[in-house]
């Protein structure tokens, strides 16, 4: 009885997860779209390891402090901060889940656990660039 | 500067000032997170394992992807909407925040439970070769008490039985009543016949009782001393 209860939670969770991760594609733009699928199917052939981590989290960095230079002037020197090693525990767990769809039998898994992976990577890239442009 | 652009760039500068103080309550939000994050290097290994670990994860991955999905629908706003919805962001994040560090916590929780599951495992693991050791002891005390029983006599009786045995059978024993008595016991009884070793007569009587096998209740014991 509490295994077969075990069971339900656990495909809920995991559908849950997979529905969550399609409903944030549909809200992307067409451009945005493109880049997040080639990322994921990326990823699947790929799964990211801590390197990738790091790259990001300087993505991160050099996007802010990049356009920081033309913003400076307006807002008084705030962005030249470097918010990406803030972010690298967070990423870590995310590419840690991602490299585990090795591990399991059954691609879906992989698909999901890429996809939560380039969605946290793009939301990172797009709130950084659109924010600060 | 007409009035309109003063206000404009006023707005801008403001809303660009809220948005610093967001991002950084993103990052600052990301970073708490972090600190309880799960991240753990066996997770392969305990991932397969667990259903529970499995749903947790999900569920805190959830979070994660519909904090996402709440940025970027942040990113899409004018503004003025940015402006107007500050107070509700606070919330929402710190909504995210508290989900976060609950499921963290499930997560940890769980790891712990499988990780300690896994010692428990191991000492199982090295009781398994206490007890084979114990058995190899064992073995060990019956080479042992073949040994002393060596040291005792070495006389091979069967051999001198068979030879004596061609003259004829010995049925003194099977003539005393109290044999006889034994024999038809009901219940289970003990039988006790003394003699000299090697003597003739108690190879005799397991030779007859087991030519008898299937007639003797199996509860009697035969005693030699």
């Amino acid at each position: 009885m509490s295994s077969a209860l075990g069971k339900a939670a656990l495909l809920k969770a995991e559908i849950r997860l997979a529905q969550a991760v399609s409903l944030f594609e549909a809200d992307l733009s067409q451009e945005q779209k493109a880049a997040f699928r080639t990322q994921r199917s990326q990823s699947c052939k790929h799964p990211p390891d801590v390197q990738d981590v790091m790259r990001l989290t300087a993505e991160i960095d050099r996007g802010t402090s990049g356009s920081s230079r033309g913003l400076r002037v307006a807002s008084g020197g705030r962005w030249g901060r470097c918010f990406g090693p803030r972010f690298t525990n967070v990423l870590q767990a995310v590419q840690q889940f991602a490299a585990l769809g090795d591990v399991i039998i059954g691609g879906s898994q992989n698909i999901v656990a890429c996809g939560v992976w380039s969605l946290v990577r793009i939301t990172l890239l797009v709130c950084h660039l659109t924010n600060v442009s | 500067m007409s009035l309109d652009g003063a206000l404009s760039t006023d707005l801008g500068q403001q809303s660009l000032v809220n948005y610093s103080s967001c991002l950084e309550k993103l990052s600052t939000l990301l970073m708490v997170a972090g600190r309880s994050t799960p991240r753990y290097q066996k997770m392969a290994q305990l991932y397969s394992r667990s259903r529970l670990l499995q749903s947790h994860l999900s569920e805190y991955f959830i979070i994660i992807v519909q904090l996402c999905h709440y940025l970027l629908g942040l990113t899409k706003r004018s503004l003025l909407g940015q402006l107007a919805s500050l107070s509700t962001d606070d919330a929402r994040m710190k909504g995210f925040e508290y989900d976060l560090a609950r499921w963290a916590a499930a997560v940890k929780e769980e790891v712990s439970f499988l990780m300690s599951e896994k010692l428990d495992e191991q000492s199982a693991g090295i009781k398994m070769l206490i007890k084979l050791s114990s058995s190899q002891s064992h073995s060990r005390k019956l080479v042992d008490r073949a040994r002393v029983l060596d040291a005792c006599s070495t006389y091979e009786h069967e051999t001198t039985w068979k030879d004596i045995r061609k003259t004829g059978k010995a049925t003194l024993v099977q003539q005393m009543p109290e044999y006889g008595s034994w024999r038809s016991a009901e219940d289970s009884s003990t039988l006790l016949v003394l003699g000299k070793l090697g003597a003739v007569c108690m190879p005799e009587v397991i030779c007859f009782e087991r030519t008898l096998w299937f007639d003797v209740p199996t509860h009697r014991q035969l005693t030699a001393v």
